[in-house]
């Protein structure tokens, strides 16, 4: 069921990849082409956990979702009760268009 | 710092904004009261710290910009050097007018951090709701996720 979703949220455009990691880190479904599914997963749980902690301290309310820009790489990133989803965006992909897009497929 | 931080605050639907270190030290804050304390601006500056420091681990590359989205508001980071320029901005904030003012500061911020000659940093206050084992106990949570993730990675 989680490789079904994560095939999903492949599927939106301006999204070349994805992964879902536990929030353990454990890597529970990707689609990655030539990336590491690991090192995606880190990102994801890492930026995640960090989020939620940053936005407790400056009272910003619960995390949605963020990106990071990692080189020429960019990771959106967002928070589900028991997984984080990270998804790697295209050249000129909308984070704002992609993540409206992922919270449909999350439901 | 000060200057560059009141150019950013000027910009419509920014609440506030400071700078940090590469530790997570805050060197300058302006950020209005009723937007929380020196604590608040302190812990979140030791995430950005973390984020940025634990990505650089993790990824091995730069991290240049992280943008964190939240029910309440929007937290920008332009990483520049060895500091981090945290922008605290309301949902309808002005992002491509952020986005323009924040990555020239951030350059001449990162160089102001190269060039200070010793680091001065802001002492944190403590408020009654924050104890001072608040801190710590967040560095060490993040940095347990960060190895246990850096195990199953290698």
């Amino acid at each position: 069921m989680i490789q079904e979703l994560a095939t999903k949220l492949s599927k939106i455009d301006g999204v070349d990849g994805v992964v879902i990691a536990a929030r353990d880190g454990i890597v529970l479904a990707h689609e990655l082409n030539d990336a590491s599914p690991d090192k995606e997963g880190a990102v994801a749980v890492f930026v995640g956990n960090a989020a939620s902690q940053a936005s407790e301290s400056l009272a910003l309310g619960p995390f949605d979702w963020g990106t990071v820009t990692i080189g020429n790489e960019v990771v959106l990133v967002m928070e589900q009760p028991d997984y984080y989803v990270g998804l790697l965006l295209a050249d000129r992909a909308s984070p704002a268009i992609v993540a409206s897009s992922a919270r449909e497929a999350l439901g | 710092m000060d200057s560059i931080l009141s150019d950013i605050n000027a910009i419509y639907g920014v609440i506030g904004s400071f700078v940090c270190d590469g530790d997570g030290a805050l060197l300058a804050v302006a950020v209005p009261p009723g937007s929380g304390n020196g604590t608040a601006q302190g812990c979140a500056a030791s995430s950005v710290a973390q984020i940025v420091t634990g990505l650089k681990s993790v990824s091995l590359s730069d991290v240049g910009e992280v943008d964190l989205h939240c029910s309440n508001g929007r937290l920008v980071v332009k990483v520049s050097g060895s500091g981090c320029l945290c922008i605290l901005c309301a949902p309808h904030a002005d992002v491509s007018q952020v986005n323009l003012t924040a990555n020239v500061a951030a350059r001449k911020l990162g160089r102001m951090i190269k060039e200070l000659p010793k680091r001065k940093t802001i002492p944190e206050q403590s408020s009654p709701e924050q104890g001072p084992g608040r801190e710590p106990a967040m560095a060490q949570s993040t940095e347990g996720i960060l190895e246990k993730v850096l195990d199953l990675w290698t």
